[in-house]
């Protein structure tokens, strides 16, 4: 299990994310062998404020996009 | 539907001509470039890299998800890697789509989301120093252990201080 309260918590976990086989993975994720780990330090395209929300998960979020009705 | 790195110039008006369809009403260009400046500071020139692998799937995945939620009906969204000079362009998203609105919400919410979530890193270099560009903080559910503002959640003992 990847346990980042082992390591230095308030340190660079807090900025981290972490991907398994080129997928993002959260802390319950179970490893195996030959599996690819990724440690990804925030993204820098751009200094844009505005909040999105995220790939795969819009339909939890309180403002997923709308099918414009045009 | 387009997705691709380029290590030099890359083709928009190409881009743009190959993406249009008789069905079309309408076709919406980003094109991010390279600002000369940020914050007041003085930049020289930029230097993008990937995760390539993982990006090219997550770029993907977007455009795959804009294209079912906003009902558009096509996506070119392509980014350059490596050195870049000021006025460049770094990213280029491209949508065709019967109706100008849902062109217009699918490309703002492309660049919104590959902002934040797609592995690419910017290096600044400013006439008086070099820096990793800081990049925004990841969305709560894609961060290890970013705090989470309302609260433990149960479900997820490492955001539990």
């Amino acid at each position: 299990m990847l346990n980042p309260r082992a390591t230095v918590h308030g340190g660079i976990w807090d900025t981290l994310a972490v991907a398994v086989n080129r997928e993002y993975a959260g802390a319950a994720t179970l490893l195996h062998d030959a599996d690819e780990l990724a440690l990804l330090p925030p993204v820098s395209g751009g200094l844009d404020p505005r909040p999105a929300p995220i790939p795969g998960r819009a339909a939890t979020q309180a403002n997923p996009p709308k099918r414009n009705q045009e | 539907m387009t997705i691709d790195f380029f290590r030099s110039v890359i083709p928009t008006a190409e881009l743009v001509e190959s993406l249009k369809a008789g069905e079309d009403g309408a076709v919406v260009l980003f094109d991010g470039i390279v600002r000369n400046n940020t914050r007041g500071r003085k930049t020289l020139f930029l230097d993008y890299e990937s995760y390539e692998q993982m990006a090219l799937d997550q770029m993907r995945a977007l455009a795959t998800q804009a294209i079912a939620q906003f009902g558009v009906r096509d996506i070119a969204l392509v980014h350059r890697l490596g050195r870049l000079e000021i006025g460049e362009s770094s990213v280029v998203i491209v949508v065709a789509s019967a109706h100008r609105g849902a062109a217009f919400d699918a490309c703002r919410w492309l660049i919104d989301t590959l902002k934040k979530t797609v592995p690419i890193w910017k290096k600044e270099h400013f006439v008086d120093g070099v820096v990793w560009a800081d990049g925004e903080p990841f969305p709560q559910d894609l961060a290890v252990a970013s705090p989470a503002p309302t609260g433990p959640t149960p479900a997820d003992p490492v955001r539990q201080r």
